[in-house]
């Protein structure tokens, strides 16, 4: 077993929360991106062979949003739930795209979400109940700036879609709600949190969604100005709320 | 079989030509309603009430028809776009069935209005099948349930009453 060492950029990330699933055997961790574009996290793993047969027993999936990323297994099957204790190094990865590689029954979900560069960094593996599987950071590399951008471009090209663009009616949202969604992107850029969708709306509308925290947040910018988001968290009923001009200033926690 | 030689220009096949058929009011509970998304942006179903409009005549789909007379012999037909001939090779098809479209009913959370679904068979002269899925109030049709956060989670409501044909292209969202 040989260390991994594909780094491309600076690596300054850490974890910023360990959950444990106990029923599902599975681990789950997020991980924040340093504003330099940067991300870094371990997933424990210790062998692909029992990944594999984690994804066949229809339990949660064990990877997703990981395009795009350089991913490196660190594994233990230790009862340490924290990075800083001692994983025992199991195994070097390279993928071209980690998700691919660590999870095969979730290509496609790794390919939907490529531009989900942001925040979301997972996880998994299957478990002994009696000792637990640690989830590490995993060595990765995620350029926010670039991805901000491309957002950026994206949300600023809704205004000019033809219409029909959803092969039906739609028409393009309007240079308003082109606005309010850059602000929201702006806000988020701050928080090092980027979207893991940005798109039109059949409804003429910009939809965003991202995750916060522990929870996934949609926004809704309206052709008419008007604002909308709803808020997830795991297990609890979705929420929604209406946004004001003064609501949309306010910091990202405030939603 | 006969054909109507512009649809036959757009490469629409022939069965789904409407030519001289009448609209067919009822919709039997089994029937299967299509309405095609693109996997690219509608790439999970977290994502799925992005393809949710009842703007205009209604949210278009297109119809299975009933058991004794298939108007969409498959579901891919839905594919097919009549305004330009383009078929949407790839794309996925949101399926919902007309009875839980029927059925569903929605109670607007602040004027405590009741919101239903109505479907109407509205065939385009290359599209036999294509109908509207409207939004009902008061027993008029409308555009929308009012303030943002009542239509968003409104579009979720009925997003949720679909499901995604085409296997892989709309996973659950996490």
């Amino acid at each position: 077993m040989s260390v991994a060492t594909q780094q491309r950029s600076p690596i300054t990330a850490k974890a910023e929360q360990w959950d444990v699933f106990d029923n599902w055997d599975v681990f789950f961790t997020r991980v924040r991106a340093s504003a330099h574009g940067s991300l870094s996290t371990n997933i424990g793993v210790s062998s692909e062979e029992e990944i594999k047969t984690e994804n066949t027993e229809n339990r949660l999936p064990t990877i997703f949003y990981l395009s795009d990323f350089y991913a490196f297994g660190y594994g233990s099957t230790s009862p340490a739930k924290s990075p800083t204790d001692n994983p025992e190094l199991v195994e070097e990865r390279s993928p071209e795209h980690a998700a691919e590689f660590f999870a095969p029954a979730y290509t496609y979900r790794s390919y939907s979400v490529n531009a989900s560069l942001c925040c979301e960094v997972s996880f998994g593996t299957s478990t002994d109940t009696a000792t637990g599987v640690v989830l590490y950071p995993l060595t990765g590399t995620v350029n926010l700036s670039e991805g901000f951008a491309k957002f950026r471009d994206q949300i600023g090209s809704f205004e000019h879609l033809p219409e029909g663009w959803d092969s039906y009616d739609a028409k393009a949202p309007t240079k308003e709600a082109v606005s309010k969604a850059l602000r929201l992107l702006d806000k988020l850029k701050e928080e090092d949190c980027l979207p893991n969708a940005v798109i039109p709306t059949s409804d003429s509308s910009i939809l965003v969604r991202y995750v916060y925290g522990e929870r996934t947040f949609r926004w809704e910018f309206y052709s008419d100005g008007e604002v909308a988001y709803s808020r997830d968290i795991n297990g609890a009923p979705r929420e929604y709320f209406d946004v004001t001009d003064e609501k949309l200033e306010l910091p990202l926690i405030s939603f | 079989m006969e054909e109507d030689a512009e649809c036959a220009k757009l490469k629409i096949p022939a069965r789904l030509h409407r030519l001289e058929r009448a609209e067919i009011s009822e919709f039997e509970e089994s029937e299967e309603l299509y309405r095609r998304v693109d996997p690219e942006r509608i790439k999970d179903e977290g994502l799925a009430m992005a393809a949710i409009t009842f703007h205009g005549t209604g949210m278009s789909v297109n119809r299975q028809g009933p058991p004794s007379m298939r108007l969409c012999q498959y579901p891919e037909d839905v594919l097919f776009n009549t305004k330009d001939g383009k078929h949407y090779d790839g794309w996925s098809i949101l399926t919902f069935t007309a009875e839980v479209v029927k059925k569903f009913s929605w109670d607007h959370p602040a004027t405590k209005k009741q919101f239903t679904l109505e479907l109407k068979h509205a065939p385009d002269t290359c599209m036999y099948p294509h109908s509207d899925v409207r939004l009902i109030s008061e027993g008029s049709q409308r555009q929308s349930v009012g303030a943002k956060r009542f239509s968003l989670e409104f579009k979720d409501r009925v997003a949720a009453l679909a499901s995604a044909r085409k296997e892989g292209c709309l996973v659950p969202q996490d």
